[in-house]
């Protein structure tokens, strides 16, 4: 048995905003999240503005407490930083576009979520196409600078023209240590 | 019977349980995605003196996302780089797109980028035992581009030095992918052990 246990799977809806909440527990201190084919509903090469995390409650935290850092890679022209230290989300340098224009595809780790003692940590890799960019590559990290308990996790656009596709998927696991 | 683990130290669950899994609830747990870890070993290739490693029994039908693993990967010119096999067909062209950050501990930084490559760079060394993963998206889906993250790392004793590569590529093509070639950029793979996973999914 390996040590990556599956907790939830989402397919998105047509939507901006995509909330996988109750998913973070004091069963575990790592969560791995996989986005696989995150498609935009409308013919658009769209930036995605990145996550929000969800606290205990229930509520999306839009407070400028997130910090991010990302390295964003493009395969057509300069590579380029982005970052700050009081966002209100998690930028991670994701994009996408309608299905056959190039889709996000991510992997990212978040620590400590459900700790209310202890930040809450991302560190996040992703690639991405669309038909301004082709391929665009994106390694970041972030951090809430909040201690609260976090439970949840809301992918999300701002821009109401620009909603996800249905569709795609969302898969949150737990990285099991036994001691 | 209500299911759960036997022994000392168990660990917190997510479901509250007594007593062992019996075969009911061992398949029902397994339908839910509980039972059982979440990376499922495809395949497992250790090679010595191949020109590349095909893998060609990949379950893209079964996986939204695949997890590779390259293990001590030795050669001649061991650049590590993937090509994509579309209903059994090797995609030779010029067609790959990537972007990657290189670095080494001497200082020195790249950046590695392509919009009409032949294959999809993993790492970029030229001697020394390589190691990397990559997570292979969508190859399965007809609709959808195949995209890779990957990062790796090599020990480059002639240079004196260490080196790192992160980055991703995508075959911009919406079409199936039904296999992987792991190839150098010439010559030989002398040694290697590569392991394709299927990450879970419902």
């Amino acid at each position: 048995m390996s040590a990556l246990r599956l907790i939830n799977e989402t397919t998105t809806t047509v939507a901006n905003t995509i909330s996988i909440t109750d998913v973070f527990s004091a069963d575990f201190d790592i969560y791995k999240i996989v986005i696989s084919g995150l498609n935009q509903d409308t013919n658009v090469a769209n930036e995605i503005n990145g996550i929000r995390l969800i606290n205990s409650s229930g509520n999306v935290i839009t407070a400028s407490d997130y910090d991010y850092a990302v390295l964003g890679m493009n395969s057509g022209s300069s590579f380029d930083e982005t970052r700050s230290t009081s966002a209100s989300n998690i930028f991670m340098g994701q994009r996408a576009d309608q299905v056959g224009d190039g889709s996000n595809n991510t992997v990212f780790y978040i620590f400590n979520p459900f700790d209310s003692s202890s930040y809450t940590f991302t560190l996040s890799q992703s690639a991405s196409s669309d038909s301004a960019f082709d391929n665009i590559n994106a390694k970041g990290i972030g951090v809430l600078h909040q201690t609260s308990s976090i439970t949840g996790f809301q992918i999300y656009d701002s821009d109401s023209a620009r909603p996800f596709e249905s569709g795609s998927k969302i898969i949150t696991y737990g990285l099991r240590v036994d001691s | 019977m209500p299911y759960g683990y036997l022994g000392q130290n168990t660990p917190n669950q997510t479901v509250s349980n007594s007593g062992v899994f019996d075969i009911s609830s061992a398949a029902d747990l397994t339908k839910q995605g509980k039972f059982g870890g979440s990376l499922e070993l495809i395949e497992e290739q250790t090679v010595s003196s191949v020109s590349f490693i095909d893998f060609t029994s990949i379950q893209e039908n079964k996986y939204d996302v695949h997890y590779m693993t390259v293990n001590a990967y030795t050669g001649s010119n061991i650049n590590i780089r993937l090509r994509f096999y579309e209903s059994g067909v090797l995609e030779t062209a010029n067609v790959y797109q990537q972007a990657h950050q290189w670095g080494a501990s001497t200082g020195t930084f790249l950046e590695i980028k392509d919009t009409g490559d032949g294959e999809i760079e993993v790492a970029n060394t030229t001697s020394d035992p390589s190691s990397a993963y990559v997570y292979l998206y969508n190859l399965g889906n007809s609709s959808k581009y195949s995209f890779t993250t990957s990062h790796s790392f090599n020990d480059d004793s002639d240079d004196n030095r260490s080196a790192f590569m992160f980055g991703g590529g995508v075959l911009p093509q919406a079409s199936v992918v039904d296999g992987i070639r792991v190839m150098p950029l010439s010559g030989t793979i002398t040694s290697a052990t590569v392991k394709l996973y299927g990450v879970k999914q419902l």
